[in-house]
This record gives C-alpha cells, structure tokens and sequence, in this order.
C-alpha cells in the first residue's frame, strides 16, 4: 500500500518536473526565434564625402584617405559605443 | 657721381620691396588668341566654378541643384581627375536624395574613369546594399578588397556583404583580417561574433561579444547579442541579466530596448 502510494508520488513528481522542463524549453524556444531576428550584423557605414575639382590623390583628400585607411576611427566607420 | 647713381639705385630697390613682398602668384595669362585654345580656357574655367557650386549645394543639402551641377560638369567631358570626380559627387548627392540606381550608376563610371578610385568604391559598396543589389555590391567590395588589402573599410564592408549573403567564411576572414589591424574595434568583434553565431559556434561568439563589451561597455546590441547565446548555452539567469543591462543602455534605440525587456519578461515567465 505505501509503496504504491510512493510509486504515484514519484510519477506524479516525474510528470511534474517534465511539465516544466517542457514550460522552459518552450519559451526559451520563442525567445531564441524571436531573438534571432534581432541578432543583425551591424550597418554599412556612411558615405564618404565630396571630393574638389582636384581629384582624389594627394594628401587633402579625405574621403579617399578614409577609404584606404587601416584604422576604423580613420576610415570614419561606425564605432559602435551606443549601438 | 658713382657714389650718386648707386645711392639712387639702392632708394629704388627700397622702395619697390614692399611691392615685390605683396606681389601672388599671378594666374596665367591666356597667351594665345587661338579660339579653340581660348574655347577650352573658358571650358575649364567653367568646370572649376560648376564644382565649386555642386560642392555648395552639398554641404547645404541643396542635392537636385548639386546633381545638376556635377551632371552638367560631366556634359563638358572634363579631363581627369575631374571626370571621375565629377561622376563621385553626382552619385553622391543621388544617393542623398535616394535615387540608388541612378548613384549606383554614377559611382560605376567615376571607377571606370578612375580604376583605382577608393573612395568610389566604398560608396558604391553601400549604395548596392541599399537598393538591394548584393551581388554588385560583392562585385566591388572584391574589388576594393583587392587594391587595397588592409583598409578597414574594404574589410568590413565585403564583411558585411558576405554575412548578409550566408558567406560565412568570407565573413569571418574579413572580421578577423580587420581585428588584427586594429584590435580595439569593437564593432568588428561584434559582426565577428554574429557570424560565429550564425555558424553555431555559440563559445566563439561568447568570446568576441564580450571582447565587444569589453571596449564599449554600453554596447547594448552586443550585450543583447551576448544574451541571445547565453540562451541557447542554457545559462538563463546570466542571459536575463544581459537583457536586463542592454534594456538599460538602449535608451536611443526604442525598438532594441523594448526587445530586451521582452526578453528579459519571457525568460522570467515559467
């Protein structure tokens, strides 16, 4: 008679424990889904600015100097401290 | 008398030094009065003055009176360097006014004007994203890539376009190439976890969010990113306080923060 009521106990503890393990592994899957979309790369930066009538060589071009520059911060890229 | 002529020699040489000390560089006079010389004298004179009116427009977001500048720069057919640059900057302020096919166009001839034009390349870049067009911006992303190898831009930009196309490895290439010349840039840790996390190397892209945060402390897309793979490594209560924390650093992007916090209420609800 104990025995049983312990076998019940114990499933009904195993079902239990199922139930929420369901529970978690459910909304945790809703999250992941919906995170996932968020889980972007960051954007292409901005357009690099005008150039005069003197052409892109020679060291008073900016944007051209941006666009070969090997340091982000020169190469006017987005730095990401808010975002 | 010798003593004469060399003390008014000397008062005349005083008297002309200011005048010589204000003296500029003279712009050259047209010497020919060939009309075909002096046609093409004209033509480049008007050159200069239409740059000079297309860049005002510019910088006062006058973008129809600058592309009609630039567009009637390009009609003259001006020698180079001013062609291609005349092609930039009309696709620069098409793009501004988000005419993308047209700047598109315009960027495509100031580089086939210009091979080596860098600057045309990294607006083309963007310009292609931005109409949708990621085949092309592949195109020139390579190419940028290839003139110029270290520069930032070429790297994360072909980065980007590789992670947007599912080019993993192309992408991870780039970041890392990019983290190598400059390892204190934490966006590029951050697109470089993304991409980890893509290919399900979720410990990888662990290390680089963290190596974002690190940098930039108040990065909330990388702390919501480092939330996201604490998810799915099982780690709840430490994902819940990093959605928690980006909630809080994204007070300027309404729509991450309200995700954060539904996040943060999702993972607390069982």
């Amino acid at each position: 008679m104990f025995g049983r009521l312990v076998a019940r106990l114990a499933l009904a503890g195993l079902l239990l424990l199922a139930a929420v393990s369901l529970r978690y592994a459910y909304v945790d899957a809703g999250v992941l889904d919906a995170s996932a979309d968020v889980l972007a790369p960051s954007t292409q930066p901005a357009l690099l600015g005008a150039i005069n009538e003197d052409g892109r060589t020679g060291w008073l071009c900016r944007p051209e100097q941006a666009a070969a520059a090997k340091k982000a911060k020169n190469a006017e890229l987005p730095l990401g401290l808010q975002r | 008398m010798r003593s004469q002529w060399f003390a008014f020699a000397a008062a005349c040489a005083l008297a002309t030094a200011p005048a010589a000390a204000q003296t500029y560089g003279a712009s050259p006079v047209p010497r020919s009065t060939s009309p075909a010389t002096l046609h093409a004298q004209a033509v480049q004179r008007e050159i200069v003055e239409r740059f000079h009116l297309g860049l005002a427009a510019l910088d006062a977001h006058r973008w129809n009176d600058a592309q009609a500048e630039f567009a009637q720069i390009l009609a003259l057919n001006p020698r180079e360097p001013q062609g291609s640059t005349a092609a930039y900057d009309l696709g620069l302020a098409q793009a501004q006014s988000a005419k993308y096919d047209d700047a598109a166009h315009s960027f495509e001839r100031a580089i086939a004007l210009d091979p080596g034009f860098l600057a045309a390349m990294g607006n083309l870049i963007a310009v292609d994203v931005s109409r949708g067009d990621l085949n092309g911006a592949r195109a020139a992303a390579d190419r940028f890539v290839a003139l110029a190898p270290d520069s930032a831009r070429a790297l994360y930009a072909r980065g980007l376009v590789a992670l947007q196309s599912g080019d993993l490895a192309t992408a991870r290439d780039d970041f890392s190439k990019l983290l190598r010349n400059d390892p204190q840039y934490a966006v590029a840790h951050y697109d470089l976890g993304i991409t980890e996390a893509r290919a399900g190397a979720y410990g990888d892209a662990q290390r680089e969010f963290l190596a974002a945060l690190q940098l930039a402390p108040a990065y909330a897309r990388a702390r919501f990113a480092l939330g996201t793979v604490l998810l799915h490594q099982g780690d709840r209560s430490a994902a819940r306080t990093s959605f928690e924390r980006a909630a809080a650093d994204a007070s300027d992007d309404p729509s991450l923060r309200g995700l954060a916090i539904e996040m943060r209420d999702a993972i607390n609800a069982p």
